[in-house]
């Protein structure tokens, strides 16, 4: 049993090795950076937690992270809701062309985020197809320059991102549900249950691991969230949408603060790690 | 069952420990301090002789795209053909990747022996800091370069041996022409509104000609500012215009005591928040990209846009001769000229070099009035005393051309005002931003600035 033991781990190390070299060793890196005053070319200095304490006193970067719990709703949230949704509307009836209808709502993960965003920002524009529409439907009294609005730029792109989201998370439900043993659906209709309690007692219960993978790659993607405000707003209006991730670039790569950067994206990485584990054990429990 | 499980965890914990010591061990074997000191290289003897007996091969690195970027290769063509022993191998890349590169590049064993560095602190500053950047200051006294640029023009190119300050102390590069902000204005439209350009001689007529413009149903000025810079250059260029110049440049220059709080910056902001308040700026701005506002401007949407010569060629290709250029006209008439602008990026050599006599012969040949009609071909802006290049009639061009020779004539260069601080960008465009938005004040805007200056300036 030991013997065996150890010769399975050989067989990991190859694997091992690369990710020592490709994560561990970075990410040590980055910690062991957040500590030094550097500018990335010159002799660092030793400052302990001090680039921390500047972190927790810089309300730029705190609401950075504020921003990323908004778009933790709009990239996460909500789309695993619709996804939630579409997928108990697909599965209930045999639609004809079900198949067009999964390309077309999985479409925009195909697509780069960087074309996603350009895309976006032309729709989002004073004069783009946003306000066209609203004007059609005769809301010409809220039409505006989203991206340039304080209140509104940061719910603007976090809508790109339900849109960019839900699809994928459709997609993984759908396959879900196909799992679920369809006698148990049988029996809830015999037993009476409505669409409603069906989903809440059959569908839901059935799709407990698929939820917990989509939550945690959509969480990923939103609290990581660099290209997507990037390429749209770049933080704007003002730091309106700034999230940890361009601070992390400026920081890094524009002010050569690279301690302050790597403090951030340490934190930032903290954040992740935690908002995970808290779903897988949400997931794991009641089994 | 719990006994397992409590062996398997501590089991578990062991090895992560395992684990965590070995990372430890190899990233303390990587470098217990990040960064290194480069001694600076020992200035021996230097000559303004290429030597012709050996093969010499430099490389040049730059991010100059299009037009300017022919013309950067043109003169390597023309420069190896006088030098037939000298290759120089160009190295191409894309400014929205240098900018992240160039302290990496600068450092490595391999250095470029050419290299364009932007001003300020967010290039130069840290190679100048880390000696990776060699002092041209034999060069320049030997080829004469102060000569060839307008007064005090060079001191942005210099930089103090802390790399706190710049504007005085060594020389680190040669920029072979500049840039400038203006106004482009629409001539069918201001012609329908009365106006000449000529008669636009203060401020406060410019100011009258937007009232005109709005009350005529016009878009006084029009302006994309969703990248948040392009406000910015419509309110230093104000700034220019109220406040002393030596002060703007001893705050852009980090020197101490300077400071944003004084009355000729406070107008400034206070006008463009009016002009912002009265509807003369494009109300759209915070969310329309800059390019997408100069497509507006060329379509007609706009009597003025405020910006630089950056986009002169676009203008005069697509609206041909629609537009004109000039400067923003002085708090009062008569007053010098005064603008927004500065050296395009220098090209400095590495203090790795191992021909710098060579790179400096390139450079030196780069800022020749020989060199001058292929740079201005190739869309530059000519930066050289005597520079006698002339732009078609009724172009843009034109009106570039001039204010360029103006504003030099009476050293009137106000350069760039996120140079300051490392990270003045991020803070003044944002800042500039939220005063369209009308979130901000003119003395908020100022406080914020001069808390980011003050930061960087007591380190």
């Amino acid at each position: 049993m030991r013997r065996r033991q150890r010769i399975a781990y050989l067989y990991l190390l190859p694997g091992f090795l690369v990710y020592l070299a490709f994560v561990l060793v970075p990410l040590a890196h980055t910690v062991e950076l957040s500590f030094f005053e550097w500018d990335g070319i010159s002799v660092g200095r030793w400052v302990g937690l001090d680039n921390y304490r500047r972190l927790l006193g810089d309300s730029t970067i705190l609401s950075s992270f504020a921003h990323a719990g908004v778009f933790l709703v709009f990239t996460s949230v909500v789309p695993v809701m619709l996804g939630l949704v579409l997928a108990a509307a697909l599965s209930r009836h045999r639609l004809r062309g079900l198949a067009v209808f999964r390309t077309v709502l999985f479409l925009p993960q195909v697509i780069a985020m960087v074309v996603v965003g350009v895309a976006w920002r032309w729709m989002y524009t004073d004069d783009g197809v946003v306000n066209q529409l609203l004007h059609a439907i005769g809301l010409g009294s809220v039409t505006r320059a989203w991206l340039g609005d304080f209140t509104w730029a940061l719910p603007a792109v976090g809508l790109v991102g339900t849109w960019v989201m839900y699809g994928l998370c459709m997609v993984l439900f759908l396959a879900g549900v196909q799992k679920i043993d369809t006698s148990l659906y049988e029996v809830a209709r015999i037993d009476g249950a409505g669409p409603i309690r069906e989903f809440r007692h059959v569908t839901l219960p059935g799709l407990r691991q698929e939820i917990a993978v989509a939550l945690t790659i959509t969480t990923i993607a939103a609290l990581r969230n660099f290209d997507l405000v990037y390429v749209t707003t770049n933080g704007g209006p003002g730091n309106a949408t700034n999230v940890p991730a361009v601070e992390i670039y400026r920081l890094g790569f524009r002010e050569g603060d690279v301690g302050l950067a790597c403090a951030v994206a340490v934190v930032l990485t903290l954040l992740i790690f935690a908002v995970v584990f808290a779903i897988t054990r949400l997931a794991r429990e009641e089994r | 069952m719990t006994k397992v499980l409590v062996r398997r965890t501590v089991a578990r914990t062991a090895r992560a420990a395992l684990c965590t010591a070995a990372v430890a061990l190899v990233t303390a074997a990587c470098s217990p301090t990040p960064g290194s000191d480069n001694s600076t290289a020992t200035a021996g003897p230097i000559s303004t002789a290429v030597p012709s007996d050996e093969k010499i091969t430099l490389t040049l690195t730059d991010y100059e795209a299009g037009g300017t970027g022919d013309a950067i290769v043109t003169l390597i063509k023309n420069f190896q053909a006088l030098h037939p022993n000298v290759t120089i191998e160009r190295q191409y890349t894309a400014f929205a990747d240098y900018g992240k590169n160039i302290k990496l590049v600068m450092s490595s064993d391999k250095a470029p022996d050419i290299a364009q560095v932007g001003q300020a602190h967010v290039m130069m500053g840290p190679l100048v800091k880390g000696k990776l950047i060699r002092p041209l200051d034999d060069y320049a006294a030997a080829y004469g370069w102060s000569d060839r640029f307008g007064p005090g023009l060079l001191d942005q190119l210099r930089f103090e041996d802390d790399a706190r300050s710049f504007g005085s102390g060594k020389l680190y590069g040669a920029s072979v022409a500049g840039n400038l902000v203006g106004v482009y204005y629409n001539r069918a439209k201001l012609k329908a509104l009365g106006v000449e350009p000529e008669a636009i001689a203060d401020l406060t007529a410019f100011t009258d000609t937007l009232a005109k413009a709005k009350a005529a149903g016009e878009l006084p000025i029009q302006l994309g500012n969703l990248e948040a810079w392009p406000a910015n250059h419509l309110l230093s260029d104000l700034i220019a215009q109220y406040d002393d110049l030596d002060a703007v440049r001893n705050w852009v220059y980090g020197k101490p005591g300077a400071s944003l709080d004084r009355p000729g910056v406070k107008q400034a902001a206070a006008t463009l928040q009016s002009w912002v308040s009265n509807g003369y700026v494009a109300p759209s701005a915070n969310g329309t990209a800059y390019d997408d506002g100069v497509s507006k401007f060329i379509k007609g949407e706009g009597v003025f846009m405020v910006t630089g010569n950056w986009i002169q060629a676009r203008i005069d290709q697509e609206m041909k001769g629609a537009a004109g250029f000039m400067l923003l006209p002085p708090a009062k008439a008569g007053a010098p000229a005064r603008a927004t602008g500065a050296l395009t990026s220098p090209f400095a050599v590495s203090s790795k070099s191992k021909h710098p006599d060579v790179a400096a012969a390139f450079i030196n040949y780069m800022i020749s009035q020989e060199a001058s009609p292929t740079l201005f071909k190739g869309g530059y802006l000519p930066a050289l005393n005597g520079e006698s290049s002339t732009a078609g009639a009724g172009t843009a061009q034109e009106g570039t051309l001039e204010g360029w020779r103006k504003v030099t004539q009476a050293d009137g260069m106000a350069l760039y005002m996120d140079w300051a601080t490392p990270s003045m960008g991020d803070t003044l465009f944002s800042e500039v931003q939220k005063l369209l938005g009308g979130k901000q004040s003119a003395d908020g805007l100022i406080k914020t600035v001069q808390d980011d200056w003050n930061t960087f300036t007591a380190k």
